[in-house]
């Protein structure tokens, strides 16, 4: 398999998801079990967990700018950085107030199995809100 | 190559150079024109040489260093790593705490190795309690 392929196909699933709601293209992408282990939230499991956790960014945030590149990969792995623009929504509790600018820099690491994502990891940075108040808020 | 045993060898390397000075056996495994993208640092280090003085520099401004490394996945020539560390701040450096300040660090690494030697590697995540808009001038 060509992961440089399967990663534009991924990022297409991704903009489809976030920016209208569309969610089979990731599905066909991932397998059911699939764990994301997200640094700043902890571990999202399966892909029911990564849809939920999408859906709660659509509606935590508008305007929302995606920049996914490519940065290599070999055989069931590859690594992509993503780069985030984000308006609060001023919905969801532990964000800033409405019209407030977040930004996003993080790494993904991704491995594939029988051409599915089985697992991946993601660690960086965010700007404009704490996020570990955050996760905390979400928490109780 | 057995990337596991690399990525392993890594490891034992940086451990050699943050805690014995011993640069010798991360040399052998880093091209010397290797680049390392720091994304929370917003900026490249370029070549073995800048690495080491990257360490070095690291290694003078902090006390007590606690370092964990996680083998995350491999294959081929690829292979991620999650670093946690703790960082006891001297004080001298701008942006960093001051003296006797916990510094927090939480990466992911992703190296990229060609011929036996890493060639690229690149490194987001973050670094509790640096007053980046300072530390970064």
């Amino acid at each position: 398999m060509n992961t440089k392929e399967f990663a534009e196909k991924f990022i297409k699933a991704e903009d489809e998801a976030v920016q209208k709601g569309n969610f089979e293209p990731l599905k066909a992408l991932e397998d059911p079990d699939v764990v994301y282990h997200m640094s700043a939230f902890g571990d999202l499991i399966g892909h029911e967990g990564h849809k939920q956790n999408l859906m709660d960014g659509r509606q935590a945030f508008s305007d929302i700018k995606m920049e996914w590149q490519y940065l290599t990969g070999e055989g069931n792995l590859f690594a992509l950085s993503l780069k985030e623009r984000l308006i609060s929504s001023g919905k969801m509790p532990g964000m800033p107030p409405a019209d407030t600018e977040i930004t996003t820099n993080s790494l993904f690491l991704f491995r594939l199995k029988h051409s599915r994502i089985i697992e991946a990891w993601n660690n960086g940075s965010w700007k404009g809100v704490d996020i570990e108040a955050f996760v905390k808020t979400l928490k109780k | 190559m057995n990337i596991k045993a690399f990525a392993g060898k890594f490891i034992k390397a940086e451990d050699e150079a943050w805690k014995n000075n011993n640069i010798k056996p991360l040399e052998a495994i880093e091209r010397p024109d290797v680049v390392y993208h720091f994304y929370f640092l917003g900026a490249d280090v370029n070549g073995f040489a800048a690495h080491k003085q990257q360490i070095f520099d690291s290694k003078a401004s902090y006390s007590d260093i606690r370092q964990e490394w996680g083998y995350l996945a491999g294959e081929g020539n690829l292979f991620g790593l999650l670093y946690k560390a703790r960082y006891i701040s001297n004080g001298t450096i701008p942006g960093l705490p001051p003296a006797g300040g916990e510094v927090n660090v939480n990466a992911i690494f992703l190296f990229l190795v060609k011929k036996g030697k890493i060639a690229e590697a690149w490194v987001n995540g973050t670094m509790a309690n640096v007053d980046f808009n300072v530390y970064l001038k």
